[in-house]
């Protein structure tokens, strides 16, 4: 579980806005984390953060602005060749299954174009297609034969996984994978994914909106508050006790089922900016990214 | 937004560079030359035609080097004179286009305003009811995709030549001289019936379609939707569809109007109506440099000018321009 | 709360597609009463959408089919389009799921609103505005937003602007349709308390609040109504359905919800095996009887019946006995 096969070193992506204007964006500014191998870190944040600029820096659809990414200690950021190699290793999963199918192949086509692309031998073929399959508890006989419209998001979502289990992926971004899914099929989904981490060491990059889902299935937290980092940390340590008033808000916005929200607290989204600023004026000793306890960082200021 | 309006017109400049480049070099690449052309007509005497020709090459300045005739056609450009015609020689090209272009004016402007405006109603209407529509629907697919010429020539067929109601030939009669009396007035709406209904009608058309089918999108829009469950009624959904269904059908309208300029070649050719688009086909044909140049010169400033205002209307008529651009989203 | 607002009989509201009818709604039974909130849950294409939006704008291809939908004790499904829209707004009132897009991209906030309200005979003079102005206050939108296009608002604000729009005419029954789905969950909180607020200011009288999410539902609504495919499967007070649930599918649902103290690590959660059955010329039965482990024969022969098996708890279930005394779901 120790062994870093991924580390994110102060990332910054800077985008510009308007047709012609200089001004720029931080969309995701000095960000730091390590991934470990087998494990599910949640990356958490609302629309405009910056959590899926990471996943897609990561995966190299973007270039970042400044920092580095290493892989296997080796930059990926300014190695700009051996890119197939590096898909071998890192696949990303997103959020709309039926987009990521081609609708006029068969399910056993695509799976023969991973081999092609990605796979050198075609050894054990058929072998190891029927095992990822059987794996994400799919009859290979019944859905190889099938058009991706003819099957659910529940199902494409884990022929997606399966696919991953295929190539024997380091490292699997799922940008908001189970976003679409219908409550009583996301949990398996997640069930599905986290057994595969545990078995094979598989490290997982999960980017959601979710707070609930994040602390069902994670073992480190990141919390993202416009392109900054502000909270980072074992799930339950952060969950338990948030520092960062951003953090905080989150959690008491979560709606739980058995426990019902104070209806007396008013609850603006406009004071959370407020406080945050606040927040950042106030913490006159401690400055940065800081240890608050072991495996527990926060940002008390810019 | 002056930011934006000032990078529109840097790309229109630059635009515009290129085009007159391209209208300078383009007729001097085509095979044969003006001068030839020009000397058969004189071909009477024998010897001469070497010293005419010299001449006249001379005075068009076509036996300088090109760079130093391209140089010179900026030049002449910007104090606006455009040269002479080789083959209306010796007229000015500025006095032929300027011409030409009330023709074109008189005949366009009315046609595209007009079917603009009843394709605008008639589009609209087919749009919301299904039983207009079935029945509007064929005649307007039948104009749209109808050539000019080809609705020209059935005009002239059944008007001019099987009924003889109107004339088919001309902007106005062979005795009559041009100018500004009831005689000649009443003349030229008289040949002007066929040449701009066949414009008309085919425009109309094209407009009716696009109408029909943008209101129809806005009207299954959400936000038509919306006023309907707040219990609006038809005819207010339908004001607020129209107002967004019309939004291209200005921007269509504005570079229809800057095509004015160019003519409706087909049909000037098909009337023999002395518009621009005449004059280019006559200057085509006889390798008239300068009435080349001069013609598309037009055409490019038209269209560009019309391009620019379309840019500055939308941003007026519309709320999604002016604010994309300015940094408020 | 012993008034009902809403009282719907056996209401069947079919989708009309060429190869035949898909059941969206297939005969449901339920009521609401004055000063409640209803939460309607279920997964995507159990027809809590469809049923939000057919009883204020039935349009096709959705069909009524029979049954009845009585809003203050008379059939609203009767009723022609005209007699309906004088209810729309005043007696019933939606916050579609778009709200994104619900505002004409051309007209501004207050002539939108304007325009809708003359609509219901209500002058939109200083005074009514001042009503506006203050609901403006209520969800903590700035007065300026009035003269703002829709372009201008962010997705949060054009939410709380759709509550506000939508509530004008103090509606007795409100339709909110996946109102929180599209927002951020600091969003989320604000709007879900807000539509509590509204009901406790008698505001509004009561509402429909649609979502796939339960445990929101569980934060805001007095009774919690769950559908699968068309049907209901359990009605009953939020604390009961969360609690104490007696139907299979609420009961797998339920423990299918990640809990605030449940981690992967030490306790796994499960799902629902197989999908929802698709609604083309469905026949009897009941139709979770594909994924429920305690369906026997009479489950694929007849549509279970709602039975209300304590004051208040409704259910359809033939076999519920033997589930409610299972509790290792």
């Amino acid at each position: 579980m120790s062994e870093t096969i991924m580390k994110i070193d102060h990332l910054q992506k800077d985008f510009s806005i308007g047709l012609m204007s200089k001004k720029k964006v931080h969309a995701v500014n000095d960000v730091s984390f390590d991934i470990k191998k087998g494990e599910i870190i949640s990356l958490i944040g609302e629309s405009g953060s910056g959590k899926t600029t990471i996943g897609k820096l990561i995966l190299r659809l973007l270039r970042p602005s400044d920092g580095h990414i290493y892989y296997n200690d080796k930059d990926i950021t300014t190695d700009y060749k051996n890119k197939r190699d590096y898909y071998k290793k890192v696949q990303g999963i997103f959020q709309d299954p039926f987009a990521s199918f081609n609708p006029l192949f068969k399910i056993d086509r695509i799976f023969d174009m991973i081999f092609k692309n990605f796979i050198e031998s075609d050894k054990n073929k058929k072998e190891k297609i029927n095992d990822a399959l059987k794996c994400v508890g799919m009859n290979p006989e019944f859905i190889l034969r099938k058009y991706p419209h003819q099957l659910s998001g529940g199902q494409l979502q884990r022929l997606l996984i399966a696919r991953a289990l295929i190539m024997d992926v380091d490292v699997l971004v799922a940008d908001e994978l189970i976003s679409m899914l219908d409550a009583s099929t996301r949990i398996d989904v997640l069930n599905l994914l986290a057994s595969i981490c545990k078995e094979k060491g598989m490290a997982v990059l999960f980017v959601t909106h979710d707070l609930s889902l994040g602390y069902y299935i994670s073992d480190t937290t990141l919390i993202m508050h416009r392109g900054n980092l502000v909270e980072k940390g074992k799930t339950s340590l952060i969950y338990n006790n948030p520092v960062h008033p951003y953090t905080q808000m989150l959690l008491k916005s979560i709606p739980d089922i058995g426990k019902r929200w104070d209806k007396n607290e008013k609850f603006l989204p406009e004071d959370i900016n407020k406080k945050i600023d606040d927040f950042y004026k106030n913490s006159d000793i401690k400055k940065g990214f800081i240890e608050v306890e072991d495996d527990h960082k926060v940002l008390f200021s810019l | 937004m002056g930011k934006y309006l000032r990078k529109k017109l840097i790309i229109y400049l630059i635009t515009f560079f290129f085009a007159v480049t391209l209208d300078w070099a383009i007729p001097r690449f085509m095979p044969g030359d003006p001068i030839s052309m020009l000397l058969a007509r004189f071909n009477g005497l024998e010897n001469s035609s070497d010293i005419v020709r010299s001449t006249f090459t001379k005075s068009f300045g076509l036996d300088q080097p090109l760079i130093t005739q391209y140089f010179g056609f900026w030049k002449s450009l910007f104090t606006g004179d455009l040269g002479i015609s080789i083959y209306l020689y010796p007229k000015k090209v500025s006095e032929i286009i300027s011409q030409a272009l009330i023709y074109d004016i008189l005949l366009l402007l009315p046609a595209i305003l007009l079917s603009w405006i009843v394709g605008n109603k008639l589009g609209a209407r087919s749009g919301v009811n299904k039983k207009v529509d079935n029945i509007m629907m064929p005649f307007f697919y039948v104009l749209t995709s109808s050539p000019y010429f080809w609705f020209a020539v059935l005009l002239v067929f059944f008007f001019g030549v099987k009924l003889q109601i109107f004339p088919v030939n001309g902007a106005y009669s062979n005795i009559m001289i041009p100018g500004f009396n009831i005689q000649f007035i009443l003349d030229f709406l008289y040949h002007w019936v066929l040449p701009f209904l066949s414009l008309f009608m085919v425009m109309l058309g094209g407009w009716a379609i696009g109408m029909r089918n943008m209101i129809i999108y806005e009207m299954g829009s959400n936000y038509s939707k919306y006023m309907e469950s707040l219990g609006s009624s038809e005819k207010l959904i339908r004001k607020y569809a129209f107002r967004n269904a019309i939004l291209p059908q200005v921007t269509g309208l504005a570079l229809q109007l800057g095509t004015i300029v160019a003519g409706a070649f087909t049909t000037e050719i098909v009337f023999s109506y002395p518009g621009i688009g005449y004059i280019l086909l006559k200057a085509l044909l006889n390798q008239d440099y300068f009435l080349i140049q001069g013609c598309f010169l037009f055409i490019v400033i038209c269209v560009l000018v019309a391009n620019f205002l379309v840019d500055i209307v939308y941003m007026l008529i519309d709320p999604r321009v002016r604010f994309s651009f300015s940094g408020e989203v | 709360m012993t008034e009902k607002i809403l009282d719907v009989k056996d209401l069947k509201l079919y989708y009309k597609t060429l190869k035949g009818y898909v059941k969206a709604i297939d005969g449901i039974n339920f009521d609401i009463k004055r000063g409640e909130i209803l939460g309607i849950a279920g997964e995507s294409g159990c027809g809590k959408s469809t049923l939000g939006n057919g009883l204020i704008l039935l349009k096709k291809p959705l069909n009524y089919i029979s049954g009845q939908a009585n809003l203050n004790g008379k059939n609203i499904m009767n009723l022609k389009n005209k007699e309906m829209n004088t209810l729309r707004f005043k007696d019933i009132s939606i916050i579609p799921q778009f709200a994104m897009d619900a505002f004409s991209p051309t007209k501004k906030i207050k002539t939108f609103i304007s325009d809708i309200v003359s609509q219901h005979n209500i002058n939109p003079d200083e005074k009514f505005f001042d009503k506006v102005r203050e609901r403006l206050d209520m969800v903590n939108l700035n007065h300026s937003v009035l003269n703002n296009y829709s372009i201008e608002l962010s997705g949060g604000m054009k939410q709380r602007l759709v509550m506000v729009i939508s509530t004008l005419l103090d509606p007795e029954l409100l339709i909110c349709d996946e109102v929180t789905s599209a927002l951020d969950v600091s969003s989320q909180r604000f709007v879900a308390n807000m539509i509590g607020d509204f009901r406790d200011k008698k505001i509004i009288g009561s509402a429909i609040f649609i979502t796939h999410d339960l445990s929101i539902l569980y934060q805001i609504a007095d009774r919690i109504m769950v559908m699968y495919a068309g049907h209901i499967a359990e009605i009953a007070d939020s604390d009961t359905i969360v609690k104490n649930p007696k139907h299979p599918y609420t009961k797998a649902l339920i423990s299918s919800l990640p809990k605030n103290d449940v981690q992967y690590k030490d306790e796994q959660l499960s799902g629902i095996d197989g999908t929802p059955p698709n609604l083309l010329n469905i026949g009897e039965g009941c139709r979770f009887r594909f994924r429920c482990k305690y369906a026997t024969d009479i489950c694929a022969k007849q549509t279970p019946v709602q039975e209300e098996i304590s004051s208040g708890h409704t259910l359809a279930c033939w076999n519920y006995k033997k589930a409610g005394s299972d509790k290792n779901v």
